[in-house]
């Protein structure tokens, strides 16, 4: 705990002190700082999660009163992501804020650390008024970096439309913290436990804390800013938003549940099923987007979705008693979360380092990075393995053990549940082989091939410390993927603390040793390519070599980089099937005629909520609002009888109060 | 109605040619041009000669020109006689001249093997591209037949690749146009090398008919060697198995 | 008098054209949609004693009266002149050509492109020089690009498919690597020597081009052929057809990986050019005409070959058509792919078996029969599809029905007309008499790919001062860039098949 409070003071020193610092040393300054204090957080959540929970007290002033910071393993698991997610960022982050030397950008880096720090305050006060004032903190600290680039419309649109999609979950939030506290008569957490003999009470007070949990996290259909917000914001700032900020959602959802238990079986599928729809929709969607960033906030919809589906798995177990269920569910969920905050930030940092390079997100302009931009191009690829599950990285190993939860735990499942449970193995498989579609989609039109337009032709890799952000993301990566004995520990740990029946420690026994051989076979997986590789050298070699050739090109010399598959023609296949689902729009002028003059094609991909619940939503708030639009008619005669009006409503009051 | 389809395969019963390194055409089939040493040809069968192949002196043919189209057999009197024999594949341009007295077994006896690198290479399985330079589609016609149930090359590892990548030989047909002349040498430079160059027919060996035309461009033989020369207009099929099969030094078929 | 009418195979004098102007000939050209005139060619004849003029011939043919209406236009190499093709769209390769060999700009051509680049143009251009392509607007669309060197053993061209996905909004093709300059080779020397060249005008269509070559050449002459001679020749023709339209079968069911088709068809194919091998030395029919007659003739032997292999396929053809005709798998590959309607194949003048699969009655045989099909009238069964139609439906089951169809009757044809070979007994070839001086003359042969046009016109030395080639691929290409329209991209060889056109007889 010592570590952890110093390291929150480092980042708050941190956010103060650069400001006083010259400009040119500032960003190092500010890195080295915020880094020594992540650095520090982390290791404090690690020391907990190993030996256990701590806690401190502070006594505050009105209206906090007491407040408790608490690192229980859950928290701790949190703020180690956090942790390791930040020192990443703030590093990339200080390779892409020097491409703006124009810019002071004190606001910037106090904005950000202090964002790091709410973060760290989210996911470890335990009371009602510090909690909402840390998150209240964190979206408004968020909404800061997002709106870096003040002056792009698309920018102010999401800011704007971030800014009321925080505000409905903090209102969600509260509604649901005020029914909690009419039982249990307290805002601190621990004593919500009071509600537990009332199910249906503690169900509905829990689906309203879960909808503004899902908002942050973006469980569709609460999902809508998310998909305008990543890419708007630059890409330090999208890759913790995504890769850590989102992941505050999920921690509400497991710390209610943690404190009250899973009220009903119901409670339980409906977050299952949401998150079911996240994952395929979201991949979905993302499949059908030619923004990059777009596409990765879809992508993260789809993660979020795939540990809400580890989630949803261990809440019916908790229901049905049913032991790896409970226990992989959760331990699957936790491994997944905090692998998606390394390969999505690295896949951010990556689209970042691409965008600072071509000035474009659109896919269909690039082409041919990979000969131009060969560290991004590898980094990206090795993080597109990781996100599309693919052994050897970390990504297999989080939808490793959810699988190996629902194979272990479908046997014991009665009917019914053991065919929800099979469903929810085939609804994980689609997205698996669809987020691979998705992201050689991505990695293919991207890297490979030649450019398709002019914005390709000066792109190089980025500096240093952006490489270096990346780098440390993609060493994660591998690390994870190879040996995962250890994080599935930490996650053990955390799932623990949910009601099992039996002794979770020793029923986690096999899995790791099942881990441990996952990681020789990985191990000589890699062995074996090396060596296939080498072979493959030496056989070229002995040959005479390589003599590197122009594609063939049917013999035709005048070839245009239009000669490729573009990302839309990529998958027409799947979107000529599920696109209307989707709402995906083209527009195909066909060419008209024996002698047709024009032709074009463009697909818009839709977003059904957008178009269906938040839009007319909009409208129908435009329209009540218009309704009042005479209070504010601009006649001078008009107004002076408002006062009027209030004078004398005021002096009715003031003599009836007498 | 299964039913009928088996009967219809059954009608046709087993097609491949057995041997097609001892198969024959039928005797009207126009093959090596016997020149006996009597005789000389009239002005009226030089001027008939579509490819200017058939000269005086000496009296002879030259079958990187000829077209086989039997006029000149075809004349009153006239010293040449068009056999059946087909085997007419060869490795030199000038020994595709046949001159009065000389026998098929002397002509055949002039075409050599491939060096034994080339045959160690691809004396089991030789991938052909083929490059049509403004070949009529006789030509590609017969080179596809090889590959069919009749003749099936592919008995022998002999096949036809799509992609000069995956090639080891380049076999053209036709006499190059100039609007073919860059296609040709990218195709050449595609394939990777050890690599063969095969001609197919008159036209790709000499112009044929059309060498006098300015609308051709066969600078790309003044730089590569051709390896084999598969005269005929056509080259029937078996000529075509047989020239590679010669050249693999499988002339046997083994 | 804007007109002359002619028969097939007919020569008139030079000097006997009428001359009107361009304008009146689009009065003509509009005046066909009403009059079921149907444009056959347009091309330039430089004039012999003015380099800068040029005549510009065009030829009509009214199928219903089997008469040709010729008429011809003086213009200037460079003029202007008001382009024809937005009336009638089946100008619009004519008038290409005329600005690409003589720089007559067709004013208001909405596509107004280079044909095939020959080495003589005006002014003369490399391959894909000043060729702009067609494209689809938006970035999301791709391009393939496929050719000159194409994946199988097929002739070069090029085609550029625009597709968004897997579905081809519209093909381009653009064709000209074959270009051997054929046409100024028919000009070198005495014409009556050049039966091999015609034979090599499209090799798969060697009978077909060298009868309508020796046709010419006859009418030019006034020379008339024995009637066994045109006799054979029909065989000649007939089996070409057949062989090539097995072989295509073949590869249509290839394209779907229907392999019992694939291969029976195929050794059909063989069966029947060794036939062809039996009658004249060449599978592929080369050296049996020549100007004046044939050069080989059928003794009883070869006869009673001809017709066991004839009756034999005939039998076997007709068996294994009918058993994928009703193949589900088959037909769902075959219809509503590739579809042109009848309207559409009117407008750009398909001819031959394609235009007949979209509902067009076109066939040199039936409409302008000349020698053995004058003598001895080609019929044609009609045979019906499982719902008792004619296939008309312009897809490629259609075009793949007709080639059934006339499978049959072509085999059929060929044992009526080896009956008919004893009574005709005047030997197989006649004296050729050289051609006359400045006539233009035309010759039409339905060959298998439909109707083939040779013309020419002499000088006054008799020596041949233009060579007009039409093969039947020249209208047909245009009708397979349209039939894959709206089609996936993996259809096109099955449309490209089916439609089986020759590049060297485009390109000349």
């Amino acid at each position: 705990m010592t570590f952890f409070l110093a390291g929150i003071a480092t980042l708050l020193a941190a956010a103060v002190l650069q400001a006083a610092v010259p400009r040119p040393l500032r960003l190092a300054f500010f890195a080295f700082v915020t880094v020594a204090g992540l650095i520090a957080a982390g290791t404090g959540a690690l020391m907990t999660l190993l030996n256990g929970t701590e806690s401190i007290l502070f006594t505050l002033p009105f209206p906090f009163e007491r407040a408790t910071l608490e690192l229980d393993p859950l928290s701790a698991f949190f703020a180690l992501t956090i942790s390791l997610g930040g020192i990443a960022g703030t590093i990339y982050g200080v390779g892409y804020l020097g491409g703006y030397p124009e810019r002071s950008l004190r606001g910037h880096l106090f904005a950000f650390a202090l964002f790091l720090v709410s973060m760290l305050l989210v996911v470890t006060t335990r009371a009602v008024l510090s909690f909402l004032f840390a998150w209240e903190l964190m979206s408004l600290w968020s909404l800061v970096l997002l709106f870096f680039d003040r002056s792009n419309d698309e920018v102010r649109d999401a800011t704007i439309n971030y800014f009321v999609a925080m505000h409905v979950a903090f209102a969600l939030i509260l509604t649901g913290f005020l029914l909690f506290m009419t039982r249990s008569g307290s805002g601190d957490f621990a004593s919500f436990s009071a509600v537990m003999s009332d199910p249906s009470f503690t169900e509905t007070a829990l689906l309203i804390l879960f909808a503004g949990f899902a908002i942050k996290a973006g469980f569709i259909p609460f999902h809508s800013w998310l998909p305008k917000a990543h890419p708007a914001a630059p890409s330090h700032v999208s890759g913790l938003m995504s890769g850590i900020m989102i992941k505050t959602g999920i921690y509400g959802i497991l710390r209610f549940t943690l404190i009250v238990g899973v009220p009903t079986t119901r409670f339980a599928i409906i977050v299952l099923v949401v998150a079911i729809v996240s994952s395929v929709v979201g991949v979905l969607y993302a499949l059908a987007q030619h923004d990059l960033k777009r596409l990765l906030a879809y992508s993260s919809i789809e993660n979020i979705g795939i540990v809400g589906i580890g989630i949803g798995l261990s809440m019916i177990g908790m229901r049905i008693g049913n032991g790896p269920l409970i226990l992989l569910g959760m331990t699957g969920a936790l491994i997944h979360l905090v692998n998606h905050s390394l390969f999505k930030g690295l896949l951010f940092y990556g689209a970042g380092a691409l965008y600072r390079a071509t000035h474009t997100r659109d896919i269909d302009k690039l082409g041919g990075i990979i000969g131009r931009m060969p560290k991004t191009a590898l980094l990206f690829i090795i993080g597109s393995v990781a996100i599309a599950g693919l052994p050897p990285l970390n990504g297999f190993i989080g939808e490793f053990v959810l699988y190996l939860s629902m194979l272990s735990g479908a046997p014991h499942a009665s009917g019914s549940y053991g065919g929800l449970v099979v469903l929810t193995a085939g609804a994980l498989a689609l997205t698996g082989i669809l987020a691979l579609y998705c992201f050689t989609k991505a990695c293919g039109i991207v890297f490979l091939g030649s450019p398709r337009s002019n914005a390709v032709e000066t792109a190089r890799d980025p500096g240093g410390a952006m490489i270096a952000g990346m780098t440390i993301l993609a060493f994660a990566v591998f690390v994870i993927g190879l040996y995962p004995a250890p994080l599935f520990a930490l996650a053990v740990t955390v799932a623990a603390g949910y009601p099992y029946p039996g002794d979770a420690a020793a029923a986690a026994m096999p899995v790791v040793a099942t881990l441990g051989s996952v990681s020789r076979v990985l191990l000589l997986f890699i062995l074996l390519f090396a060596f296939l590789y080498y072979i493959r050298n030496r056989l070229i070699a002995g040959g005479g070599g390589i003599a590197p050739a122009a594609t063939w090109g049917c013999g035709y010399r005048h070839g245009t980089a239009r000669m490729q598959y573009t990302a839309s023609s990529y998958v027409s296949p799947l979107m000529t099937l599920s696109g209307r689902l989707l709402g995906l729009g083209t527009d195909l002028e066909r060419p008209q005629g024996l002698f047709p003059a024009r032709t074009a094609f463009r697909s818009h991909p839709h977003d059904l909520v957008d178009d269906y619940l938040i839009a007319p939503g909009a409208k129908l708030i435009r329209y009540l609002f218009s309704l009042l639009r005479w209070v504010q008619s601009g006649d001078m005669a008009q107004y002076i009888l408002y006062g009027v009006l209030f004078l004398a409503a005021a002096l009715v009051w003031i003599m009836g109060g007498n | 109605m299964v039913f009928r389809l088996l009967r219809a395969r059954w009608r046709h019963g087993s097609q491949a040619v057995p041997d097609p390194t001892t198969a024959m055409p039928d005797p009207m089939f126009r093959g090596f041009p016997d020149i006996a040493k009597e005789g000389a040809p009239s002005a009226e069968m030089i001027a008939a000669c579509p490819g200017a192949a058939l000269t005086v002196n000496p009296v002879a043919i030259d079958l990187g020109k000829c077209h086989l189209c039997g006029s000149c057999a075809r004349a009153a009197n006239s010293p040449i006689r068009l056999t059946n024999r087909h085997h007419l594949g060869q490795t030199r341009r000038d020994a595709l001249i046949v001159t009065a007295g000389t026998s098929f077994e002397e002509y055949h006896a002039r075409a050599e093997k491939g060096r034994d690198e080339i045959r160690r290479l691809f004396g089991r399985s030789l991938k052909l591209r083929s490059v049509s330079a403004a070949g009529c589609n006789a030509c590609e016609m017969e080179l596809n037949a090889t590959t069919n149930a009749n003749f099936d090359m592919l008995r022998y590892g002999i096949d036809i690749v799509a992609s000069p990548r995956h090639a080891d030989a380049v076999i053209v047909t036709g006499p190059v146009s100039a609007n073919m002349a860059d296609a040709l040498e990218d195709t050449w430079n595609a394939t990777p090398a050890p690599k063969l160059l095969v001609l197919m027919g008159a036209c790709a060996i000499s112009g044929g008919l059309f060498a006098a035309s300015p609308a051709l461009d066969r600078r790309f033989f003044k730089d590569h060697a051709p390896d084999i020369y598969i005269p005929g207009c056509p080259p029937h099929p078996l000529t075509v198995v047989n020239a590679i099969l010669h050249y693999l030094g499988r002339e046997n078929g083994r | 008098m804007d007109r002359l009418l002619l028969k097939n195979r007919a020569a008139i004098p030079f000097d006997d054209l009428p001359k009107i102007s361009y304008q009146a000939l689009g009065d003509i050209a509009v005046g066909c949609l009403c009059a079921a005139l149907r444009p056959v060619a347009l091309f330039g004849v430089p004039e012999e004693r003015h380099a800068e003029s040029v005549r510009i011939v065009a030829l009509f043919a009214d199928d219903a009266q089997g008469t040709l209406a010729v008429t011809s236009v003086s213009a200037q190499r460079g003029a202007t002149v008001p382009s024809l093709t937005p009336s009638i769209p089946a100008f619009h390769l004519f008038e290409r050509q005329l600005w690409e060999e003589f720089g007559i700009v067709p004013e208001g051509h909405p596509w107004l492109k280079p044909v095939r680049y020959p080495h003589d143009g005006h002014p003369p251009r490399r391959i894909e020089e000043g060729y702009r392509y067609f494209a689809m607007k938006g970035e999301e669309s791709h391009e393939v690009a496929v050719g000159p060197v194409h994946a199988g053993v097929i002739e070069p061209g090029h085609f550029r498919f625009l597709c968004d996905g897997e579905r081809v909004n519209h093909l381009e093709i653009q064709l000209g690597y074959q270009h051997r300059g054929v046409e100024r080779l028919f000009r070198e020397g005495p014409l009556a020597a050049k039966s091999t060249l015609a034979e090599s005008v499209s090799g798969d269509a060697a009978v077909a081009h060298a009868t309508a070559y020796a046709g010419l050449v006859e009418a030019l002459g006034d020379t008339v052929i024995p009637r066994r001679a045109s006799v054979i020749r029909a065989i000649g023709l007939e089996l070409e057809r057949a062989g090539i339209h097995l072989g295509d079968l073949s590869a249509l069911c290839n394209d779907i990986g229907y392999l019992p088709g694939t291969q029976l068809f195929a050794v059909m194919r063989t069966d029947i050019i060794n036939t062809s091998l039996v009658l004249c030395g060449s599978r592929f029919g080369r050296g049996l005409l020549t100007p004046g007659g044939v050069n080989y003739d059928i003794d009883e032997k070869k006869k009673e070959r001809i017709i066991a292999t004839v009756r034999r396929i005939r039998d076997n053809a007709g068996l294994l058509a009918a058993s994928i005709f009703d193949n589900q798998s088959v037909l769902a590959r075959f219809e509503k792919t590739g579809s042109v309607d009848t309207a559409t194949a009117r407008a750009v003048g398909l001819v031959g078996p394609a235009g007949r699969a979209s509902g067009l009655t076109c066939d040199i045989r039936l409409t302008h029969p000349t020698d053995a099909y004058a003598d001895h009238p080609f019929m044609k069964t009609i045979l019906q599809n499982g719902e008792g139609k004619a296939a008309v439906s312009g897809d490629v089951y259609a075009r793949a029905f007709v080639r059934h169809q006339e499978i049959q009757d072509s085999l059929r044809y060929i044992l009526e007309l080896l009956e008919r070979l004893d009574a005709a007994r005047d030997g197989i070839i006649a004296p050729v008499a050289p051609p006359r001086p400045d006539m233009i003359a035309f010759s039409l042969t339905e060959g298998w790919r439909g109707e083939t046009l040779h013309a020419a016109v002499t000088g006054g030395d008799g020596g041949t001062r233009r060579y007009y080639i039409k093969d039947a691929s020249f209208h047909n290409w245009f009708g397979l860039a349209l039939a894959v329209r709206d089609n996936g991209v993996s259809d096109f060889p099955l449309c490209n098949k089916s439609f089986n056109l020759s590049y060297c007889g485009f390109d000349l």
